[in-house]
């Protein structure tokens, strides 16, 4: 054979070789076992590890919110929709609690052209807040297991709880903060006292008189109340003209902002739930006024309402101010009687009584002579200068116009 | 000096040659058949594909699963909790542009023969979530008068006959025996062709990484017995999974009781993913 013909056939031989051992080094074993790609790589990306651990996975720990959250129309929306898919929660630290409800809720709940009409849609601007400053969905709704009608604001139930842990829910003196605590677990407490598991003479009539679905409403109110509360939840003064028009039937005896004149009690600070049942009782006659009557008998129902929803919610600014400094054991009274003594619920006005009169109560508190488990303990703590500048205090409190 | 002396010496001289040509020829096959392999081996593959293996992946089978993929449009309210949920799954790239799954807004706006389209990562949407990782639709046409409006969730199709896949110059992506089209990132070299060949626009490329992306029915749940992540999200069942081979998963239920069409059918691709509820101009 000629010799530039074999030198061709060694170079070919050279090449194929070279070229089939490249194929076979590099390509990888499982290459073609399954079709013309690396087996390997199946087993590979089936191994990655779900973030979405599911419900179930919540449901473990999370047993009496998964209760709550399965009875409500909520049950579509996944925990992990709205507090972060779980991954290794809890071993890598907690979920976070959304901040920002609107934006959140919104999400779904925007009222948009392109949504199918069966979807519940709100047009954000028209919607109604209780506080302006403050836009919340979570105020009204609980996003465990919200309901479209029949909603009681969580405010006006707040109110009841107001009075001992402070408006903020962050606790006076013996009475415990609400706002650092876990909804489950409020909503676990009040219903032991409901039940009578839990007993206290305070709470277990205040929480009998609650519904299950209120104690639910209050424990997420005061659950994501949290620390943006730094001030107390004021509902906003309603300015609107039909609110005017009704006061202006209140306003000739109660004063000009409801403070109370002479006779005539103040309506503000009063509980919402309260003047409400007290307008419908002179309406029907239940309770007597010469005075009353007749100008209850003229409002319906809603003039009612928002009658009370205003009184309830007026500004403690504008009721009356005190002339002389609080003394230090004013710290004892403003838990249940109201930063401003103006009364809170079942808690009386302390603010424009007489001295005599209050000095007389606290001695007889401390003393025996009347008698009740809250104020007892309070009075016998009390020496007599004290009672004296307390007394000084409350009754130094003048109407401000 | 021989060859010049006579033709016979030429003729002898160029039957050697043939006949050594020939054995050259031979001997080369011989040793690409044999000493590859490869020919023998693509052939067993082929075998293979009808009656494979089982790949390693604890309690799953694949051959005795076929899963599908179902889209009811009518339902989606555009929340675009499926787009952050398969992010957060997958680590997907965390910018808008990058994604395995979104949503369409489709609005026809009074008067109007076009619809206009925008999905999550339109810059008016970005504006409207304030970030790149996060997102919602804004509120554009409140207020407008408009004909007609809804979301249309896509997703990648993966197609019974998937022209990446034909297009794919290493083997790094491929059709699975359960029906899910992967992405072997190992054996990527980031060539885009099959980006250009989806008519559907499902896949994406990973700059940082140099490969390219795409939705995996998040492999690494459905092998476990979950749904994938868009799935397990979608508060009204817009999306649908299960395995077509399984009467009674979600799926079938859905096939049976709806009558579904897929995108663009005429691009022979034969879509797994399935949907209702879609108007004309969608695609």
């Amino acid at each position: 054979m000629p010799q530039h013909i074999v030198r061709l056939v060694v170079l070919l031989v050279v090449f194929f070789t070279t070229a089939v051992t490249a194929k076979i080094y590099f390509t990888d074993d499982s290459f073609y076992r399954y079709g013309h790609y690396r087996a390997d790589s199946v087993p590979e990306m089936a191994a990655g590890i779900p973030k979405f651990r599911g419900t179930a996975y919540c449901q473990g720990c999370h047993t009496e919110r998964h209760v709550q959250w399965t009875a409500g129309v909520h049950k579509v929306v996944k925990c992990e929709i709205c507090h972060t898919p779980a991954g290794e929660h809890p071993a890598t630290g907690k979920l976070p609690i959304p901040t920002d409800t609107v934006k959140l809720c919104t999400l779904c709940h925007e009222k948009m052209p392109s949504r199918p009409a069966t979807q519940p849609q709100i047009v954000v601007k028209d919607h109604p807040y209780p506080h302006e400053d403050r836009l919340e969905c979570i105020t009204c709704h609980n996003p465990h297991s919200p309901s479209i009608g029949g909603l009681k604001p969580a405010v006006a139930l707040a109110a009841q709880c107001a009075g001992c842990h402070g408006a903020d829910g962050k606790g006076v003196g013996a009475f415990p903060g609400l706002i650092d605590k876990d909804a489950v677990y409020l909503t676990r407490e009040m219903k032991k006292y409901k039940a009578g598991a839990r007993q206290n003479p305070m709470m277990t009539p205040i929480m009998q008189a609650l519904s299950d679905r209120d104690i639910d409403v209050l424990a997420e109110y005061y659950a994501t109340l949290g620390d943006k509360s730094a001030a107390a939840p004021d509902a906003p003064e309603d300015g609107s003209s039909a609110v005017r028009q009704l006061t202006a039937k209140c306003v000739g005896c109660h004063g000009a902002q409801g403070q109370g004149v002479g006779a005539f009690p103040a309506l503000t600070g009063k509980d919402a739930a309260y003047l409400h049942d007290q307008l419908r009782n002179y309406k029907s006659g239940v309770r007597q006024n010469p005075m009353m009557t007749p100008i209850a008998k003229g409002l319906t129902d809603a003039h009612i309402e928002m009658l009370a929803k205003y009184y309830a919610t007026v500004d403690a600014k504008s009721a009356p101010a005190p002339t002389v400094a609080a003394p230090e054991a004013n710290a004892k009274c403003v838990g249940c009687h109201g930063a401003q003594g103006q009364g809170m619920g079942a808690f009386p006005a302390l603010a424009g009584k007489d001295a005599a009169y209050l000095s007389d109560q606290l001695r007889n508190y401390r003393s025996g002579a009347r008698q009740n488990p809250m104020m007892m303990p309070i009075a016998k703590g009390l020496t007599d200068e004290e009672i004296g500048k307390l007394a000084g205090y409350y009754s130094s409190f003048k109407p401000s116009n | 000096m021989k060859r010049k002396g006579s033709g016979g010496d030429i003729k002898s001289g160029r039957r050697a040659f043939l006949r050594g040509l020939g054995k050259a020829v031979a001997s080369v096959s011989a040793l690409m058949i044999g000493g590859a392999g490869l020919i023998g081996k693509k052939g067993a593959s082929h075998a293979a594909v009808l009656k494979p293996d089982i790949p390693p992946i604890p309690d799953y089978d694949w051959t005795q699963h076929d899963w599908g993929y179902g889209i009811d449009a009518t339902r989606c309210i555009g929340c675009l909790r499926c787009v952050e949920a398969c992010k957060a799954e997958n680590n997907v790239v965390p910018t808008a542009n990058h994604f395995r799954t979104w949503v369409e807004r489709y609005v026809w706006l009074e008067g109007e023969e076009r619809p206009m389209v925008d999905s999550h990562s339109d810059p008016g949407n970005i504006a409207a979530s304030g970030s790149e990782k996060e997102y919602r639709f804004d509120n554009r046409y409140q207020g407008k008068k408009i004909d007609k409006a809804f979301f249309v969730p896509k997703i990648c199709n993966h197609c019974r006959h998937p022209s990446c896949v034909q297009v794919c110059p290493t083997g790094a992506t491929f059709k699975t025996h359960d029906g899910a089209v992967l992405i072997d990132h190992d054996y990527c070299i980031g060539c885009q062709y099959c980006v250009q060949a989806c008519p559907y626009g499902a896949r994406f490329f990973d700059y940082e990484r140099q490969v390219t992306e795409k939705c995996t029915w998040c492999y690494h749940r459905i092998t476990k017995g979950l749904k994938p992540a868009c799935v397990e999200v979608c508060p009204v069942g817009a999306r649908i999974f299960g395995d077509m081979n399984n009467e009674a998963s979600d799926i079938s239920k859905f096939l049976r009781e709806n009558r579904v069409q897929v995108l663009k059918p005429e691009t022979g691709n034969a879509p797994t993913c399935f949907y209702i509820g879609l108007d004309k101009e969608v695609s």
